[in-house]
């Protein structure tokens, strides 16, 4: 009598690949779908850009058509208009010397301070100065109080309070946290092999840690530099000289204000080679100009500083 | 309200030479010319500076509503000289604290036109100019260091209501015993500062400071409409009532055009007789407008008009900007609100229109009760901020009296070289003169900034000329003599409360919500109820109690 064959084995399903889905190679319906969503959102960011620098190249006629991308009819009229006048080059001149200098010196003395509170448990009183500096993350003196200071100091009118009294702070609490993490996440054998060869703490920190700390500083720096860049409430209220008001203090007045305009008020002509709206465009890009031009070259740096320096190990 | 205090836009198209109304006496109840004029009408008896009429000149139309200025065709040829020396006699510097509109001027050391007013003054001039959006809290911390210049420019509608109560605690001169009555001869420019502004200025019945006088006519209190757009759609007569209004504004929408370009509120809250902010019934309670029963149908009016298509698709955005004005000069929109006086003249926004735009007729339209009868014109306060001098300077009778001098000197009247100089600047550098001896400005550009520093208490603001354009004064003329019958003031101006100083901001932010929000559909009518309510309990109910106090302390 024959016997029935057994029935074949069942093989088990088996995955084309061992790595795990989200490692995989997507599909190209799923990259088309990426790349569709990340097209959209990038239209939507550099939309605004691109209306504000192509608005501020419109002649009046094409402006006045109330929608300009890529001006039908360019013209340099609204940037002549306004660097002819006293106002925005003096203005610029003083954004970028406060900027480099109250850059330079921010980093300079938050690099310091950071690395004298690496050391809390050697340092007498430094745990306390830590806490002191977190503490004006939590609230700042209000407007009045930092004006007296600064009045007291004998500050007001003068380039210093644009430095000293920076509404983000001349050592930032949260820049100084940033670059002290970084400081102690260094391999304390590196330092402790140089103190051993006969190094000061000055050396220690200028020829070990800041050769290591590049990404970082450089971070600080474009954070700080944005910030003294950006700055218009500090000078508003501590300067009175209208000629050493920075860049964004004439922003203000001629955004906000729409002067000159009006560029029909120009005495007796009939065309407006102008309006308030190219003017306004052309004055936010010379203030926004320079940082985007700063901004490629430290960029390299800005994802790994900030990364490492706000990671606790 | 859209409660708004004159707004810098407002101001700056009034700029050089272009003008607007001045009362030549008071609107309630007192009259002008009369020493020793005192202010009722429930509030205590101020002694007003008497009023000096201003000087007769060659061209000038007199009013014959007695509240309107005279209007003015041509500068007088010569003009005269209103101040015979120089009022800095001390030789000390004089420190003021200004605000500032237009681009900053270029430091004195760079500047011919600050060289010329120190000259003309007789000593130096110092000011400290506040960007005009910041002027609150540079005012507020300039006040709070203690540190005061000598002359302070104060204005708490600019977002300083807080410094209202600085008046009372103290910190500036009151002036009513020093200018009061016939003492403000001494300074015969000041006598000729209309007495109105001078009621405006008082603070609980007391005078704390110079008014910069003003029109008494409000922004948006007309439109400005192209006659060509209208004549060609048939409409060629001013509609009467709201119904032929909607016709009106129908009429000239259509084919990628719009009637309005700014929602413009207060004129339909006008058409419906709405309080001006506040109201004082007869029981003696103050009723804000919001509570009021007029409200609710000029919203659902604004609303039809909404549904209508009347309104250009941004224009919920732009209750009164500089927007609105653009679509009118790129032919997008039929109509201008705004400050009146940039209707007029050669470079408001309508000389503007008229540049571009040679041969097309412009029309002016008032509201109209809402049922063919009179409207309620709401009336501004006739100045825009007040100079006051700090009570720590006003100790040196002698110090006082040369910053009043600088004061009477900068307020010249109109026809006078001093007033020129101030309101238009150097002759052949910032400005010439037409064929008919009538100041024009020159382009603007880095040699106009240099007069920056010029925004005193010169009554260009309040007259009516017009360099240039012949019959715009007596035009503008005419529109504030048909509102002035009809104007109702705000019974809280000059009183202090201080829920108001702190939540003002807050709670016209709510007003623009809900107001705004209903009127386009946004919201139901029925949050009009959730608006009063949400006014009441955010800070309103206070306001009122306080504002009541403060009127009780200045009927003494």
């Amino acid at each position: 009598m024959a016997t029935l064959p057994a029935p074949a084995p069942v093989q088990p399903r088996r995955r084309r690949s061992n790595r795990p889905a989200w490692e995989g190679r997507p599909s190209l319906a799923v990259s088309l779908v990426k790349a569709v969503v990340l097209l959209l959102i990038a239209i939507v960011m550099l939309y605004p850009f691109v209306y504000v620098i192509g608005m501020s190249f419109a002649s009046a006629r094409a402006a006045a058509s109330g929608f300009v991308l890529f001006p039908t009819e360019f013209s340099l009229d609204a940037y002549r208009t306004l660097l002819s006048g006293n106002a925005v080059p003096q203005a610029l001149q003083v954004s970028v010397g406060i900027t480099l200098a109250g850059t330079a010196l921010s980093v300079v003395f938050t690099v310091l301070m950071a690395y004298g509170l690496t050391r809390t448990k050697d340092v007498p009183g430094a745990r306390f100065i830590l806490y002191l500096a977190l503490l004006t993350m939590l609230f700042s003196a209000g407007i009045i109080p930092n004006f007296l200071l600064i009045k007291s100091l004998g500050l007001i009118d003068t380039y210093t309070a644009l430095i000293l009294g920076s509404t983000s702070g001349f050592i930032s609490a949260f820049n100084l946290v940033v670059i002290r993490n970084f400081f102690m996440e260094l391999p304390q054998e590196v330092l402790d092999a140089a103190r051993v060869d006969g190094a000061s703490e000055w050396q220690v920190l200028t020829k070990v840690v800041l050769p290591l700390s590049k990404a970082v500083i450089a971070v600080i720096a474009l954070f700080y530099g944005v910030a003294y860049w950006n700055d218009f409430f500090t000078a508003m209220i501590y300067i009175n000289d209208t000629s050493k008001w920075p860049i964004q203090v004439v922003l203000n007045q001629y955004v906000l204000t729409g002067t000159p305009l009006d560029a029909l008020a120009q005495g007796n002509t009939t065309e407006r080679t102008v309006t308030p709206k190219t003017i306004k465009m052309a004055i936010v890009v010379l203030s926004t100009l320079p940082v985007l031009v700063v901004y490629p070259f430290l960029q390299r740096y800005f994802t790994k500083g900030v990364l490492t320096g706000a990671i606790k190990g | 309200m859209p409660a708004e205090p004159l707004s810098r836009r407002q101001i700056i198209r009034l700029g050089l030479g272009v003008g607007v109304g001045v009362t030549a006496s008071t609107v309630l109840g007192a009259c002008g010319g009369d020493a020793g004029d005192s202010a009722s009408s429930g509030s205590r008896e101020l002694k007003l500076p008497s009023f000096t009429p201003p000087r007769e000149l060659p061209g000038t139309t007199i009013s014959s509503f007695p509240d309107v200025a005279p209007a003015y065709d041509a500068y007088p040829r010569p003009p005269f000289k209103s101040v015979a020396n120089p009022p800095i006699t001390s030789g000390k510097p004089v420190t003021t604290f200004q605000i500032l509109f237009p681009a900053p001027p270029p430091p004195v050391d760079r500047n011919p036109y600050w060289q010329e007013m120190n000259k003309r003054l007789g000593g130096e001039l110092r000011p400290t100019l506040a960007p005009y959006q910041s002027y609150g809290e540079k005012l507020q911390t300039t006040i709070a260091s203690g540190d005061m210049p000598d002359i302070v420019f104060v204005e708490p509608g600019q977002n300083a209501q807080a410094v209202v109560r600085t008046f009372k605690e103290g910190a500036f001169t009151d002036l009513t015993d020093i200018l009061g009555g016939d003492g403000v001869k001494k300074f015969p420019n000041l006598a000729q500062v209309p007495t109105a502004s001078w009621k405006h200025a008082a603070i609980e019945g007391r005078l704390y400071g110079v008014p910069k006088p003003l029109n008494q006519l409000i922004a948006d209190a007309g439109f400005a409409y192209r006659m060509d757009w209208a004549e060609k759609a048939g409409m060629t007569s001013k509609p009467k009532n709201a119904d032929e209004l909607v016709e009106f504004l129908k009429a000239l929408s259509g084919n990628g055009r719009w009637a309005l370009g700014a929602m413009y509120p207060r004129w339909f809250l006008m058409m419906y007789r709405a309080p001006n902010n506040w109201r004082l019934g007869s029981d003696g309670k103050l009723v804000y407008y919001v509570e009021s029963d007029e409200l609710e149908p000029a919203v659902q009016f604004i609303n039809k008009l909404w549904k209508a298509g009347v309104f250009h698709p941004d224009a919920p955005t732009q209750a009164w900007s500089p927007q609105a004005e653009d679509l009118f000069l790129s032919d997008k929109v039929a109509s201008v609100g705004g400050n009146f006086g940039s209707h007029f003249g050669r470079r408001g926004t309508v000389g503007n229109f008229r540049n571009a735009h040679p041969g097309v007729e412009i029309g002016h339209l008032m509201p109209m009760g809402f049922d063919g009868g009179k409207p309620a014109i709401f009336q501004r306060q006739a100045l825009f901020g007040q100079f006051c001098i700090p009570a720590k300077v006003g100790k040196d009778s002698a110090r006082l009296e040369e910053l009043l001098r600088v004061l009477d000197y900068t307020g010249a009247p109109f026809g006078s070289e001093e007033f020129l100089f101030m309101t238009f600047g150097i002759e052949g550098r910032h400005y010439t003169k037409d064929p008919q001896g009538n100041p024009v400005a020159v382009p603007q550009g880095p040699v106009t900034e240099e007069i920056g520093i010029n925004y005193f208490n010169q009554p260009s603001e309040a007259v009516f000329y017009f360099p240039g354009v012949p019959g715009d004064s007596v035009a503008a003329q005419k529109w504030v003599e048909e509102a002035a019958p009809n104007w109702i003031p705000d019974p809280t101006w000059g009183l202090i409360s201080d829920t108001n100083n702190r939540k003002a901001a807050a709670l016209r932010q709510l007003e623009d919500d809900y107001l705004l929000g209903v009127a386009t559909g946004r919201r139901p009518m029925s949050d009009l109820k959730v608006w009063r309510d949400e006014w009441r309990k955010g800070g309103g109910e206070d306001i009122r109690r306080e504002f009541q106090e403060s009127l009780e302390r200045s009927s003494g």
